[in-house]
């Protein structure tokens, strides 16, 4: 995070402890953008992301006194802006979200997969049509329980690490990865659903268009 | 914080050789450790990140080359992998940083 003479976060944390406006301005500029899109994904809106943003950092200058120096600047400040955006969320007629459990994928008692799937078809190969399904999968990310779309957004968008995640979060890393797999199994089960054509599915059409990704493992996959 | 039925919680996943064999696999053989159950909801993820043994993978595969619908699924997982790279951290307001200070200036006073 530090390049050149930046000074560390705790270095602006002291200073603005002490009163220095020009210390305040750099923890606006180090964090805004991380804070606003932690915001937008938990408010999907624009306006609501932008007031929310404002709004932690304003709980962050009025509340730097109770920060412990022990403790790591960003996870406290993070924490900060996630309650900041939920509380707001709150205040706002809630939007349906899914059940998750409806569309992980079904086993028989014997522990195979209760169906062929008919559905096996993403265009990968195709980025115009990749682009079109991000965004869809970014609306998908939208329904789910938060505790499934924060991580997502977390992860596969904002691209945190693990660690921090989880440590913002809460939770630990087995938590992270069981929430991770389940909100990513509930995204390939709805982008299947709506990139396999529909004579596909009423042929019963079982074979994927990406064959040839199954072959394409990490090399030091086949040792 | 904790999602509804989710699982493994706070380390309750089995502490070593997740994907592997276990007392109830080894009197079978080697194809049929790993059921499609096992493989999708406990395995995929330590999988695809690299984390895993090479002797885990290997074990893994088995079951990939013998499965058809599993290996449909970890296609549609790794495109879904994909689909999900092209989505960028949302475009944030060239003004937002000057409109932070401004806000917070104009409510300054600690509690």
């Amino acid at each position: 995070m530090s390049e050149g003479q930046e000074q560390t976060d705790l270095d602006l944390v002291r200073r603005i402890k002490a009163d220095d406006p020009d210390a305040f301005e750099q923890m606006v500029e180090r964090y805004h953008a991380r804070i606003y899109s932690l915001s937008y994904g938990v408010l999907r809106n624009a306006e609501d992301a932008e007031e929310a943003t404002q709004d932690a950092f304003l709980t962050l200058y009025r509340k730097i006194g109770t920060f412990d120096d022990t403790k790591k600047f960003f996870s406290w400040f993070y924490r900060v802006a996630l309650n900041n955006a939920y509380s707001r969320a709150r205040r706002r007629p809630s939007l349906p979200t899914v059940a998750i459990e409806d569309y992980l994928p079904r086993f028989r008692s014997d522990g195979h997969l209760a169906a062929e799937f008919p559905d096996g078809s993403i265009p990968v190969d195709d980025d115009a049509a990749l682009r079109e399904l991000a965004g869809r999968a970014e609306g998908f990310i939208s329904e789910l329980p938060a505790t499934y779309r924060d991580v997502i957004w977390m992860n596969d968008v904002e691209q945190m690490a693990p660690a921090e995640i989880a440590e913002v979060l809460e939770i630990s890393i087995p938590a992270f990865k069981s929430r991770l797999h389940r909100a990513r199994l509930y995204v390939r089960q709805r982008l299947t659903e709506i990139s396999t054509p529909p004579a596909r599915v009423a042929a019963g059409a079982a074979a994927p268009s990406l064959t040839s990704e199954r072959t394409n493992r990490p090399a030091r996959e086949n040792p | 914080m904790k999602g509804p039925g989710e699982s493994p919680e706070n380390g309750a996943a089995p502490a070593s050789n997740p994907c592997g064999g276990t007392a109830r696999d080894s009197a079978e053989s080697a194809h049929d450790e790993i059921t499609c159950q096992k493989l999708i909801l406990e395995c995929l993820l330590d999988y695809e990140s690299g984390a895993m043994s090479a002797d885990d993978r290997r074990h893994l595969e088995r079951h990939l080359d013998a499965c058809p619908p599993c290996g449909n699924f970890l296609t549609t997982y790794r495109a879904t992998g994909k689909t999900l790279q092209m989505l960028k951290p949302c475009e944030v307001p060239a003004a937002l940083a000057r409109a932070v200070v401004a806000f917070v200036r104009s409510r300054s006073g600690r509690e």
